[in-house]
């Protein structure tokens, strides 16, 4: 089966510094991937590329099967990559709605927007997700941090994306945040979205990825199956750059 | 590889520092006269409507003498007219001629130009330091012209005064002057003052809304409006327009083309006009005497406000009104075309 | 927990206000205005609630006013325009020079020839600053610094700093004056249109909250704001018409300055709340980064954003030059310290992101309002430049007092 996204061969290069050396790899349909390494490993310049804010110095990204070009965040979200950032990026001073559809914002006669069917819309990805939120109107800015996550979310999955990047999904939430997160990233993938999971917490990952690619110094350590590694393997490969024993996938 | 917005940015620092530096120092005359003496004169703020007058009056009369001219405008600035007379001190004067922006702030240059062993003159704004010679219109006179005109068409009723910017210590000198002719009749109750404000700036624009409030204030029960400019006096009128009021008596100063035309109009009764070409000529003159090393003619002793006293030479400003017309007509101040733009009826003499 | 009373009554109060679809600080701005209004009225013996000096109160405004409405976007998003000021002065002189030594004075297109004129000047200005601060990398700050001293400069230099006057006469009417108002007919027409304009945007509202489903306000709130929107138009277009010209009994109705005034402020606030522009002007204004990610263009939206406060200035400087009947080199100065200050005391954030136009208007008024009722007074004008500084100051104050509160 074709893979939804396939990095092949990519270098990406700041003023002589490799942040991403000769990197493949592929995503499945509604598959899990754990991307893991160290601050500086390359994993977020490698995802930046994927969501348009980069552009790879060399190299192919594929979009289910046919190779495309992404110069542009907007490029990215048209192919149905959308991203949920470690800093969740959503600007304090607007509401939920706002947030959702910015820059994508429903517009009716020359360019005023249309902010019932705004909010609407907002309304019912919420309850989708089953994600809870206070008055919709009221600023991000007073709003929790599971709060906030809720409406990243809800901005990633509202436009009908096929691919869904996480960075950091649940670094600054609690136990029981944790777990929602969870439970929805596996209801996503079932979806059929596939996932790009990036965390430093081996555990999150381990739970919920079915593979695990690790990267170390810009270059593709290696790819293994959750299955089939132990978490003190895994650790290996980030730290050392050493390949378990077993076969890898 | 240099970024091409890093060059852009790098190019339009490098341009805007440049562009200070020339807006700021208009060197006068090339120095290959080395041998000529050299006349400093620092403005205060050279774009304003007057001064190129004064600067053609000074050289027409350092030109012939084979005096070399050398200029610095401050823009404004008090701080900055401290640094260009610093700069003209420098580079060697044999006699500096500075219109102070703040009179109070400049004393430290007179000092340096004392030290220095420059002869100064304190040109149009008073300075108050014995070591100066001051040259000027009369500023008392001004005010007293200002109120004559006046008083010749109305000597009675509710007067309105609208005085310059309050920072400027000027304005007491024109308002001695206008006081020696109305205090006499304010006292006698025939002139009642009504309303008296000061205008940031001098700006047309807010005389204009001060005149507006004072007119509600008053019920347009207003006679006679003392300006002490013709700027100040654009936005007067302009108010009375609004009330139908135009052609009360009005005053101004300074003998701005657009005050002259509506004297030809009959709607503003007097601008007291300072020959300035004709005071940049006696401060040149004054000027060479002085670096001649020769004493200065004409000069009489000048009480500042501290009680010092300092030489001056005080020419007398004149009261233009549509009788005089014709002088800045033949001074050629301003075209008779100019002048009699618009009027239709009743003409002054000088426009028949 | 408890909650305290205090935040109780602001649970309630802000309940009040979003069912109402009010903005509650600038309902608290217009008490305070209104508050003043009734003090000034107090302190110069009934004169400042007059037909004649509210008439002459909405024309002193309407400069600061207009500029306003631009100043809030380019505050909002994090910018500052230094420059305001010396762009009227500069595009006045400029437009002054036009119809009077170049076009014929009397020219019946001498006008709008001007006028297309003076707004192409600030518009090109706008757009050039914009560029410079977009694409230069350099800050606003700094450009409109430059912009600031350049402009002022070039007002006289164009001229040599005489001033010009007067001018066409078809010219002159957009500032006002005795023949530039719309007449009392005309005023009325204009009320009637906007109070059905008001009712046809208020139910048009209502029902498309119905159509998707979303909570409404109550047909009573709907009637009550309406009427207090209708009142105020009302009340507004009566006293225009109140006030007569001098020695006869024509009412003036609005003057030409105020309506472009108020058609200023309406479309600035229709295109900062309810445009696309708006939007990303405010997205850009909270985070640029994340309007980045958002895939918003900032530096084209910056230069757009410079632009309009350009065309503002252009229209403020034909309304200024107009109502003083003169092109005068001095005009402007200092005026940008006035628009910022009413934007700021309208609740714009230095720091960027949050911002109304109609709070802007408000500022203004509010400073204007303390102006004017102290020379009705006699007060000196150090004093008013002194009242008016600490105003500011105070308003500032609140301002971030209320929105920590907000925030706890």
């Amino acid at each position: 089966m074709t893979p939804v996204v396939e990095f092949r061969n990519i270098v990406k290069t700041f003023g002589g510094v490799h942040a991403v050396e000769n990197v493949s790899l592929d995503l499945g349909e509604g598959e899990v991937l754990g991307l893991l390494g160290h601050n500086g490993a390359g994993k977020s310049t490698l995802i930046k590329i994927l969501s348009g804010v980069f552009s790879a110095d060399s190299g192919e990204i594929r979009f289910a099967g046919t190779p495309v070009s992404i110069r542009s965040t907007r490029d990215a979200k048209s192919l149905g990559i959308e991203t949920i950032y470690q800093t969740l990026a959503l600007s304090e001073n607007l509401d939920a709605v706002a947030n959702l559809f910015l820059g994508r914002e429903l517009t009716g006669w020359l360019g005023f927007m249309n902010e019932e069917a705004m909010e609407e819309q907002t309304r019912r990805t919420l309850q989708r997700l089953k994600l809870r939120l206070p008055q919709l109107t009221n600023l991000v800015a007073s709003f929790s941090g599971g709060q906030r996550q809720a409406v990243a979310i809800a901005r990633a999955i509202h436009f009908n994306a096929k691919v869904l990047i996480m960075d950091e999904p649940t670094a600054a939430l609690g136990p029981e945040e944790t777990q929602k997160v969870g439970a929805l990233i596996s209801e996503l993938s079932r979806q059929g979205i596939g996932i790009i999971l990036i965390s430093h917490d081996i555990n999150d990952v381990f739970d919920l990825a079915s593979r695990l690619a690790v990267m170390k110094n810009g270059r593709l350590v290696g790819v293994v199956r959750t299955a089939d590694v132990t978490k003190e393997d895994v650790l290996a490969m980030i730290i050392a750059g050493r390949l378990p024993q077993r076969p890898a996938a | 590889m240099v970024k091409a917005t890093t060059i852009l940015r790098r190019t339009m620092l490098g341009g805007a520092i440049l562009l200070a530096l020339g807006l700021g120092l208009q060197p006068g005359a090339p120095a290959d006269a080395a041998n000529a003496k050299r006349v400093c004169v620092s403005w205060r703020h050279f774009q304003e409507e007057r001064w190129r007058i004064d600067e053609a009056g000074i050289k027409s009369v350092l030109g012939p003498a084979g005096y070399t001219y050398v200029s610095a405008d401050a823009q404004g600035d008090p701080q900055k007219q401290m640094t260009d007379v610093d700069s003209l001190l420098t580079s060697k004067c044999d006699a500096a001629i500075i219109l102070a922006q703040d009179s109070k702030a400049i004393v430290p240059a007179i000092a340096q130009g004392k030290a220095a062993g420059v002869p100064m003159i304190a040109y149009d704004v008073p300075v108050d330091s014995p070591d100066v010679t001051f040259v000027s219109f009369d500023n008392v006179a001004v005010g007293r012209a200002m109120a004559e005109g006046m008083v010749k068409v109305k000597n009675s009723g509710n007067w309105a005064l609208i005085e310059g910017d309050a920072a400027m210590t000027i304005i007491n000198l024109f308002r001695d002057g206008q006081m020696e002719i109305l205090k006499p009749l304010i006292d006698k109750g025939q002139i009642k003052v009504v309303a008296t404000q000061n205008i940031e700036n001098w700006k047309p624009d807010l005389a204009q809304a001060a005149m507006e409030q004072i007119l509600t204030q008053t019920d347009n029960k207003v006679d006679a409006v003392l300006a002490m400019n013709d700027g100040m006096a654009t936005g007067v009128t302009a108010a009375l327009a609004a009330q139908k009021m135009v052609g009360i008596p009005l005053s101004g100063q300074d003998g701005d083309k657009a005050a002259l035309n509506r004297i030809a109009k009959g709607q503003q009764t007097v601008s007291v006009w300072k020959n300035s070409f004709l005071l940049g000529q006696a401060a040149a003159k004054a000027a060479i005497e002085m670096a001649e090393g020769a004493p200065v003619t004409g000069t009489k002793p000048f009480k500042t406000p501290s009680g010092q006293t300092q030489p001056s030479i005080l020419l007398t400003p004149i009261g233009i009104t549509r009788d005089n017309l014709n002088l800045v007509v033949d001074g050629k101040w301003i075209s008779k075309a100019e002048l009699c733009d618009g009027v239709t009826e009743n003409p002054p003499a000088a426009c028949k | 927990m408890q909650a305290s009373a205090a935040i109780r009554a602001r649970i309630v109060s802000d309940k009040v206000a979003a069912a109402a679809g009010l903005d509650v600080r600038l309902l608290a701005m217009l008490l305070v205005m209104a508050a003043i209004w009734v003090g000034l009225n107090a302190l110069t013996g009934g004169t400042f609630l007059t037909p004649r000096n509210l008439f002459n109160l909405s024309l002193q405004v309407a400069v600061v006013g207009m500029m306003s409405c631009g100043m809030v976007l380019v505050i909002v998003s994090r910018h500052i325009d230094l420059s305001v000021g010396s762009q009227i002065g500069f595009i006045g002189v400029f437009g002054a020079l036009l119809q009077n030594s170049i076009l014929p004075i009397d020219g019946g297109a001498t006008w709008w020839i001007t006028v297309l004129a003076m707004l192409g000047a600030g518009l090109m200005i706008g757009f050039v600053q914009g560029l410079l601060v977009a694409y230069g990398g350099v800050p606003s700050f700094v450009i409109t610094l430059g912009g600031l001293l350049f402009f002022r400069n070039a007002a006289f230099y164009i001229n040599s700093g005489i001033t010009i006057a007067p001018l066409n006469k078809t010219f002159q009417l957009l500032g006002g004056g005795l023949d530039g108002t719309i007449g009392a007919l005309w005023s009325w027409i204009v009320c009637v249109a906007a109070v059905l304009a008001v009712v046809v945007f208020v139910w048009r509202g209502a029902r498309r909250r119905t159509l998707y489903g979303m909570a409404n306000r109550s047909p009573a709130m709907n009637v009550l704001l309406i009427a207090i929107w209708g009142l105020c138009i009302i009340g507004f277009t009566a006293v225009m018409n109140a006030y007569q010209q001098p020695r006869s009994n024509i009412a003036m109705g609005i003057p030409i300055p105020v309506l472009i005034l108020i058609g200023v402020t309406v479309a600035m606030s229709a295109l900062a709340s309810k445009h696309r522009f708006g939007r990303h002007v405010f997205a850009m204004g909270g985070s640029p980064e994340n309007a980045e990610l958002a895939g918003i263009d900032t530096r084209r939206l910056t230069v757009l954003v410079f632009a309009l406060m350009g065309l503002l200035c252009g229209l403020a400087s034909i309304v200024v030059t107009a109502r003083l009947n003169a092109g005068a080199s001095v005009t402007g100065t200092m005026t940008e310290l006035n628009v910022i200050a009413a934007a700021v005391i309208g609740g714009t954030s230095l720091a960027g992101g949050v911002g109304t136009v109609y709070g802007a208007i408000v500022g203004a008024l509010i400073m204007q309002s303390l102006e004017s009722g102290m020379i009705l007074m006699g007060v000196a004008t150090p004093l008013q430049r002194m009242v008016l500084a600490l105003v500011l100051i105070a308003a500032v104050w609140v301002d971030m007092a209320y929105r920590r509160a907000r925030m706890t």
